[in-house]
């Protein structure tokens, strides 16, 4: 292995790593808002467990996200000055909005929101989380305006072998940032879909072992019953959304043909960007069939109400499948990158040339620590999201007060006594 | 904003971080021996720093962004040269996020034991692989002629000495301010023995400020003229640091010497390094047109980000109280 190929290497696991945390973010964030919009409405205290219970798991997913971006970031300096040299006027234009006007934002809303909790109006902290979701997004569209540029070069001139910007218009309104934008925004609705739906089934159809009398009894599980309806509403919502991406995913998927040429990228690596292509073709479109049909069933309650044979073999069957769209999406992404090869901007700059004179040893070296401190970190953190998601809504620590969350397990008695201490 | 807006922008960026990233450092140093074994003590602790994480790291991401798309040339450079220390960077960071945000996630003493001692270390890692990249840019960037340079042992062991002292100011002045932050917004008990580490931790503070000092003086020998300003500098905080020292062996608690010391100490090394390196960077930045165009944008957000966190600090920074937030 080259030097060259342990740089792409470690970029490529890393950003893998990353986009998988991506994916929950900005497929969750927007189904958060709209329970916490809908408990400052109706101030229904189901939405609020809802708010509580996936924003919990929308922190715990963006902790690690967060820290997988940052050393994303600073990978492009280390391992591909090149690209810099040649390109960071335009390249690096998108790239300090996104941190400056986007992430900068971003985070400081979600601190406010976390943090602000018991002190904000509710209408003001349920527009913060609109705010973190809004910032979030552009923050993923100005990434995407850098890596389409990569892969579509437009609106720049070189002179002397440096580029620049002539056209921000046509940089922002580039093909490959634009649809390409739509169809990831597409997949990460799929995958807040999938994991709505997985979870929520996951407690729906262990609904039974939770009551001792029902089990006694030798009945089936209520899932009708009025502690399931946190499931139940999670379940719909993720519905709605998983289909809303499938036919998103799905639509901008093909419209990236009128830029991509699929042939040449097939040609790059046949076996992983070919099958990656086929396996987007068939999930796409049956994500969008299923999940319509799956809404339908949504109708007087039909998904909760079917035979419990049935209804429970559904319910495993949607929590199997909760890692497909993140397999589907690292797959998209591989695709997307090797199918660019051997080039880092098409027709400008090659992959080999943007690479800086860091030695072999130094590369895989630092491939071993910062993927593995990132696997081990991520493995933690999944862990936690696991963890979390089976324990349901019960013990939520956001958005609890100081006095519940500080109150130790065995121990009844505050251990410290808040107000009034000076 | 030409290049030298650019590089003022960048270096209040850097500072920014260091002043507000630097209470988490401090305190997930601190949050051990502070809080001692017992977990709703230690969950206090990180609490009072809790706000800063969010609201503080971004801008050492916003500074990179910076960094990348002005002085694109700089951070290439400077990322050769101190490769390790930003693999280190890198790793601490995000072991130091990964710790904060999961230690209380589950009940387990072990598994909350555990990430309490990755936080400290990473804690201490962090501030030291920040510190030791300045030094690395001192050393690159502070204009030393090449000729002096190149001759003889004395500047050869600058450029090991200098990255290891800011390494070691930069951790303990994190130590300083985290603990004073502390100090002032957890109750009673908790803040007197962040009070009691602080005052160890002043000496070394002085004393270390003191010697960076020194080096900048021995960089200004070499030609980075710039480094007498930012000897005036250190030697200020060195100052500063054995004042507040005196007013906590006095047992004053409450003084303008100890509202001051904390931020002025973790805010010194970057601004003497923009001192020392100031002139080197901002020579070596984008074409003025690049600057040019990414100007307003910037600006923009400038002005949002400002009005956003001025909103944010004004909420969130009181003493622990019933409505505090605890989820760390």
């Amino acid at each position: 292995m080259t030097a060259v190929d342990a740089a792409r290497l470690q970029f490529a696991l890393l950003a893998g790593i990353h986009f998988l945390f991506v994916l929950v973010t900005l497929g969750l964030g927007p189904v958060v808002a709209v329970f916490q919009t809908r408990w400052a409405h109706t101030g229904r205290e189901v939405f609020e467990r809802a708010t509580r219970f996936w924003g919990q798991l929308y922190l715990v997913n963006y902790a690690l996200g967060i820290a997988a971006g940052i050393v994303l970031e600073l990978q492009l300096g280390l391992h591909f000055p090149g690209l810099l040299d040649v390109a960071g006027g335009v390249f690096g234009a998108p790239l300090v909005v996104e941190t400056m006007a986007a992430f900068f934002l971003e985070s400081t809303f979600l601190g406010l929101w976390v943090f602000g909790w018991h002190v904000l109006p509710r209408a003001v902290h349920t527009a913060l989380f609109w705010l973190v979701v809004v910032t979030g997004y552009l923050s993923a569209f100005t990434v995407m305006v850098a890596n389409g540029f990569l892969r579509n070069p437009v609106g720049f001139e070189l002179t002397g072998g440096v580029a620049r910007i002539t056209d921000a218009g046509a940089l922002i309104m580039n093909p490959a940032a634009f649809l390409s934008s739509m169809h990831v925004l597409g997949a990460c609705l799929v995958a807040g879909g999938f994991l709505l739906v997985g979870v929520s089934a996951w407690h729906l159809r262990r609904t039974s072992a939770r009551l001792p009398a029902v089990v006694a009894a030798g009945l089936p599980g209520d899932a009708m019953g009025p502690e399931n309806e946190l499931w139940r509403l999670s379940m719909r919502a993720g519905l709605v959304t998983g289909t809303i991406g499938g036919l998103l995913a799905t639509g901008f998927g093909y419209a990236q043909f009128s830029y991509v040429d699929a042939e040449a990228a097939v040609a790059q690596a046949p076996a992983l960007v070919g099958i990656a292509y086929a396996l987007m073709d068939m999930v796409g479109p049956l994500v969008f069939l299923s999940g319509a049909v799956l809404l339908l069933l949504c109708a007087r309650n039909a998904l909760f109400r079917m035979w419990p044979h049935l209804r429970n073999g559904l319910y495993a069957t949607l929590t199997f499948l909760l890692p497909v769209p993140f397999v589907v999406g690292i797959l998209g992404w591989l695709a997307r990158e090797v199918g660019r090869q051997p080039w880092a901007i098409v027709g400008v700059l090659r992959t080999e040339d943007a690479v800086g004179d860091a030695s072999r040893t130094a590369v895989l070296t630092s491939l071993v620590v910062l993927v593995g401190t990132m696997v081990a970190l991520a493995i933690a953190d999944w862990t936690v999201l696991t963890r979390l998601a089976r324990r349901g809504d019960a013990r939520l620590v956001l958005g609890a007060p100081p006095t519940e969350v500080l109150r130790s397990a065995d121990d009844d008695t505050h251990v410290l006594t808040f107000g009034g201490v000076r | 904003m030409n290049a030298v807006g650019w590089g003022l922008f960048l270096a209040a960026l850097l500072a920014g971080w260091s002043l507000l990233d630097g209470a988490v450092q401090g305190g997930g140093q601190l949050a051990r021996p502070v809080a001692g074994r017992d977990d709703a003590r230690r969950r206090t602790t990180l609490a009072s720093v809790a706000p800063y994480l969010l609201l503080g790291e971004v801008w050492l991401v916003a500074a990179a962004g910076v960094l990348l798309a002005a002085f694109g040339h700089v951070e290439a450079e400077l990322w050769a040269a101190g490769y390790p220390l930003v693999v280190a960077l890198m790793c601490a960071w995000v072991v130091r996020d990964a710790a904060l945000w999961l230690r209380s996630r589950l009940d387990a003493p072990r598994w909350r034991a555990g990430w309490d001692v990755a936080l400290e270390v990473a804690s201490l890692a962090l501030p030291a692989a920040f510190g030791g990249l300045l030094g690395v840019a001192w050393v690159r960037f502070g204009g030393t002629d090449a000729d002096a340079a190149s001759s003889g042992p004395a500047f050869d062991a600058l450029t090991v000495v200098v990255p290891v002292l800011l390494a070691l100011l930069c951790v303990v002045a994190a130590r300083v301010h985290g603990g004073l932050v502390v100090a002032q917004r957890a109750p009673g008990a908790l803040a007197a023995a962040a009070r009691r580490r602080v005052r160890v931790a002043l000496v070394p503070a002085a004393g270390l400020a003191t010697a960076a000092a020194l080096a900048a003086l021995g960089l200004a020998s070499f030609g980075a003229t710039t480094g007498l300003v930012a000897a005036g500098v250190l030697l200020g905080v060195a100052a500063v640091a054995l004042a507040a020292r005196f007013e906590l062996d006095r047992g004053v608690v409450a003084h303008p010497v100890l509202a001051w010391v904390g931020g002025v100490t973790v805010a010194a090394p970057v601004i003497a390094t923009a001192a020392v390196v100031g002139p080197g960077v901002v020579g070596a930045a984008a074409p003025a047109q690049v600057l040019h165009d990414l100007t307003p944008p910037v600006l923009a957000a400038v002005v949002a980000v400002v009005v956003v966190q001025a909103f944010a600090w004004r909420v969130l920074l009181r003493p622990l109280g019933p409505r505090t937030v605890v989820f760390f």
